[in-house]
């Protein structure tokens, strides 16, 4: 790591590993001047946290940040599921039907379109499922829930509202097209609207917003960001287009088993692994070939089994 | 000194986001960086009568937070357990944050003309590189954070941040050679 100017602000700002900062502490401790210029940079710092606003009046920013209660959320996410099963315990309505809720899953390496009983679309990205009911739940509203990434296309209804439930907050929907992206696993959570009106309210109910066309809400570093929309090419998946910018290798290749269906195995050294790439790939052009062309651009070998069902990436 | 609670109000109002941004930034903490804010303003509020009439209200209002954020982290630093959860770098982060709190002196920022030079400063810039550097100074978000919301790459982000901060030390280099001046001193 090169000890420069900006390495001082994410310092402050807590942006450093624990290795950086290991690294730029060794470096102030190495003279008196040094330290001191880490001093005369904390004060620069500390002025322009301090400057009023004016300073920075900018009309056209789109982003706010949302109070959001992380810790309070893990708890209340907890509190939810077991307020869900007391229910399910205890009332039985729905089971009188005998109507079961319908899981729909879109296996790795393909996707899939779910026509919901209100006529409503859904196409589910690779490795996505989604679960639904056949009845409106009470208060009338229509429920899925979502685990990884969906497009809807909801019929209007405007007195039957629809809902998406994630790991992270509901969705709430008139008639109206949007993405979502609610991958617990890898603490991924976005959602970008392209038509109509949805709000998003996080479980406690503190935090909600309502998004207007081609806004989009996505997970930062333990808050929700209200930005917009600036490349598209991203949601071109459910025209099978693998679509990416400045991603890095080891989130593609997480990416790539979902689109494909194949498990890799990435066995590379951590350079190679937080090296970013931007690109595009059909996936009908398998792959193999998605591989070769990533290669052009990062030293790296492949193999596959001779299943042809795991692939291992070495350096 | 005589003040009404309209005055009060908007004064509560005027410095309420920088001085909880400033606090954030030394106590790593949201919620109790408000809380502080606020117990810093009735502090004053409950003080206001035994004050001369010429006090800098935003000097005495930044001054009792800056103490309440020192009280806080000394508190951090003397505790046991905490220390204990910590690794070696956090705890020399809290101990350059308590030292340089100490060495913060409120009324600096409100001599010099600070805002002129900020303002024309930020004046000066493209439309791109202010609403990236608004994002990280205003609202505090990380290069990932920022490149995520405005479709920029990440270097991208980081030429526009470094660009600002270049520009900025330079238009404040006299400033900030008073203030070590000022250090000598004290």
């Amino acid at each position: 790591m090169e000890i420069n100017r900006d390495i001082f602000f994410k310092f402050f700002n807590g942006e450093l590993s624990e290795n950086e900062s290991i690294e730029l502490i060794s470096w102030a401790e190495k003279s008196q001047d040094n330290y001191a210029m880490l001093e005369k940079e904390r004060q620069l710092f500390d002025l322009l946290n301090l400057a009023p606003e004016e300073c920075f009046a900018e009309p056209e920013v789109k982003v706010r940040r949302l109070t959001f209660v992380w810790k309070a959320l893990s708890v209340a996410a907890g509190v939810a599921a077991l307020i869900a099963a007391a229910l399910f315990l205890r009332t039985p309505d729905k089971s009188q039907y005998m109507v079961a809720d319908t899981v729909v899953t879109a296996p790795a390496g393909s996707r899939s379109l779910v026509n919901l009983p209100d006529g409503t679309q859904v196409w589910l990205n690779a490795g996505s499922s989604m679960t639904y009911s056949a009845l409106p739940g009470k208060d009338g509203k229509r429920e899925v829930s979502l685990e990884g990434q969906a497009r809807f296309d909801v019929s209007k209804d405007e007195a039957h509202p629809f809902v998406v439930h994630t790991y992270l907050a509901d969705i709430e929907v008139l008639g109206t097209s949007f993405d979502v992206i609610a991958d617990k696993d890898r603490g991924l959570f976005e959602t970008a609207l392209f038509t109509g009106k949805v709000s998003i309210t996080t479980p406690d109910g503190k935090t909600s917003c309502v998004l207007s066309p081609s806004q989009k809400v996505i997970l930062g570093d333990k808050k929700l960001l209200l930005g917009s929309i600036e490349n598209y090419d991203i949601y071109n998946w459910i025209d099978g287009l693998y679509c990416f910018r400045d991603r890095p290798f080891s989130q593609i290749i997480l990416d790539m088993e979902k689109y494909f269906g194949t498990q890799i195995d990435c066995q590379v050294a951590s350079a190679v692994a937080d090296e970013k790439l931007t690109g595009k790939f059909r996936v009908s052009d398998g792959l193999d070939f998605a591989l070769k062309v990533l290669q052009i651009s990062l030293d790296f070998n492949y193999t596959f089994d001779e299943s042809n069902e795991s692939v291992i990436i070495t350096d | 000194m005589q003040l009404d609670s309209k005055t009060f109000n908007s004064l509560f109002t005027d410095y309420r986001s920088r001085y909880v941004r400033f606090a954030v930034s030394y106590l790593k903490d949201d919620f109790l960086a408000e809380d502080l804010y606020v117990e810093s303003m009735m502090t004053f509020w409950q003080n206001r009568e035994s004050l001369p009439q010429d006090t800098n209200v935003p000097a005495y209002v930044l001054r009792t937070l800056r103490n309440k954020c020192i009280d806080y982290l000394r508190r951090c630093r003397l505790n046991q357990d905490y220390c204990d959860s910590k690794g070696k770098a956090e705890i020399w982060d809290l101990d350059f944050r308590i030292s340089s709190l100490e060495k913060f002196v409120p009324e600096n920022v409100f001599k010099h003309e600070i805002e002129k030079v900020l303002r024309d400063t930020l004046a000066g810039l493209s439309d791109e590189s202010r609403r990236v550097f608004t994002m990280s100074r205003r609202y505090g978000l990380s290069v990932k954070e920022i490149a995520a919301v405005t479709g920029l790459t990440e270097k991208g982000v980081e030429y526009h941040i470094t660009k600002v901060n270049k520009l900025l030390r330079v238009q404040l280099k006299d400033y900030l050679a008073a203030l070590a001046f000022v250090y000598l001193f004290f």
